[in-house]
C-alpha cells in the first residue's frame, strides 16, 4: 500500500498517516502540561476558595490526557 | 399437573456459597450500624472540644439540629433498610446517604473552626471506608462531592477567619484528597476484581463436585456383599 493509499479515510486504523498521530501527541502533551500548570497555580497561589472548584475539571484533564498519552506511546512501541 | 423439581444440588452448593458475599443491602446495613456509632463518637468529641475550646463558636441550637438530623436520617434509612421482605435496594440510595453524610461533615467544619477544624480527618476516614466497600466510582464521587462541599464551606467563612493550618494551604490538601481518592480507589478496584474472579472459581469448584457426585455410582451399603 503506497503512503497516498494509506491516508484516505477508509484506509485501516494502524495504517492513518502520523500526521493525526501527531496532533493526538501535541493535544495530549499540551493537555496535561496546561491541566499541571493550572493545578500548580491555584494551589500555589489560592486566589479565592471558588476556584477551587476547577479541580475536578483540571484533574480529569490531566488524567485524561496522560491516558490518551500513555495509549498512544504503547500503540507506538 | 407439574410439579416443581427440587434444586439440583450443584444450585443448592452455590447458593450456600454465594450467600456469604455481602450484597448492598447489607452494605448498607453495616454502614447504618457504623453510623449510629459515629454519631456517638463525634457528639462526645464536639462537647468535649467545645468545653476546652473556646474558640470554637458552635451554638447549641445548632449542635442539637446537627445531632438530630443526623439521628433522624440514620434511623429512617435503618427502618427502610430493616422492612421485612427487603431484598434488594435502588442503586442510587448509597450516593445520597454519602451525600448526607458528607454534608453533616462539612456543617460540623463550618462551625467548628473552617480550615482548623479538628473534624476534617473524618473526611478521610470517610472516603476510605466508602473507596473499600463501593471501588473506583464511589472514590470519585466522594472527592467530587469533597471537593464542591469543601469549596462552599471555604467560600462562606467570613473574611479574616481563614487561617492556614498546619497541613498547608486548602488547594494542597484539596487535591491531596484527590490522591487518595484516586489510589484508593484503584487499589480497591483490584481488591474487588480479585474477590470476584475468587467467588467465580468457588462456583465452578462448588458445581464440578457436585457434578462428580452426580455421575458417580452410590456406594455400596455395608451389610452388602458382591458376588
Amino acid at each position: 500500500m503506497t503512503e497516498e493509499e494509506n491516508g484516505r479515510p477508509d484506509a485501516p486504523r494502524h495504517l492513518k498517516p502520523l500526521r493525526v498521530r501527531g496532533n493526538v501527541l501535541a493535544w495530549s502533551v499540551g493537555g496535561a502540561v496546561a491541566a499541571g500548570g493550572g493545578l500548580f497555580l491555584l494551589t500555589g497561589l489560592a486566589w479565592s476558595p471558588w476556584l477551587f472548584l476547577l479541580y475536578p475539571l483540571l484533574i480529569g484533564l490531566l488524567l485524561a490526557s496522560l491516558g490518551v498519552l500513555a495509549l498512544h506511546l504503547l500503540r507506538r512501541l | 399437573m407439574s410439579v416443581p423439581e427440587p434444586p439440583s444440588t450443584a444450585r443448592q452448593e452455590t447458593d450456600r456459597l454465594t450467600g456469604g458475599w455481602e450484597s448492598e443491602r447489607d452494605t448498607e446495613r453495616a454502614k447504618v450500624s457504623a453510623r449510629w456509632f459515629a454519631i456517638a463518637i463525634l457528639y462526645i468529641a464536639i462537647e468535649w472540644i467545645r468545653r476546652h475550646d473556646p474558640k470554637v463558636p458552635l451554638p447549641n441550637a445548632v449542635l442539637y439540629g446537627l445531632v438530630g438530623a443526623a439521628i433522624a436520617m440514620t434511623a429512617l434509612e435503618a427502618a427502610y433498610l430493616w422492612q421485612p421482605g427487603r431484598t434488594a435496594i435502588p442503586r442510587w440510595l448509597k450516593y445520597v446517604t454519602v451525600f448526607g453524610d458528607m454534608t453533616f461533615i462539612s456543617v460540623l467544619i463550618y462551625y467548628t473552626g473552617f480550615t482548623q477544624s479538628p473534624f476534617f480527618f473524618v473526611y478521610f476516614v470517610f472516603l476510605i471506608s466508602n473507596c473499600l466497600r463501593y471501588g473506583l466510582l464511589m472514590s470519585l464521587f466522594v472527592a467530587a462531592v469533597f471537593n464542591l462541599l469543601y469549596v462552599v464551606v471555604l467560600g462562606l467563612a467570613p473574611a479574616g477567619t481563614l487561617q492556614p493550618s498546619v497541613l498547608g494551604g486548602e488547594g494542597l490538601k484539596i487535591v491531596a484528597f484527590w490522591a487518595v481518592a484516586l489510589y484508593g480507589g484503584a487499589v480497591s478496584a483490584r481488591l474487588r476484581r480479585q474477590a470476584n474472579q475468587l467467588r467465580v472459581y468457588e462456583e465452578t469448584i462448588a458445581e464440578l463436585r457436585a457434578a462428580l457426585k452426580a455421575a458417580s455410582p452410590p456406594a455400596a451399603s455395608p451389610g452388602e456383599v458382591e458376588p
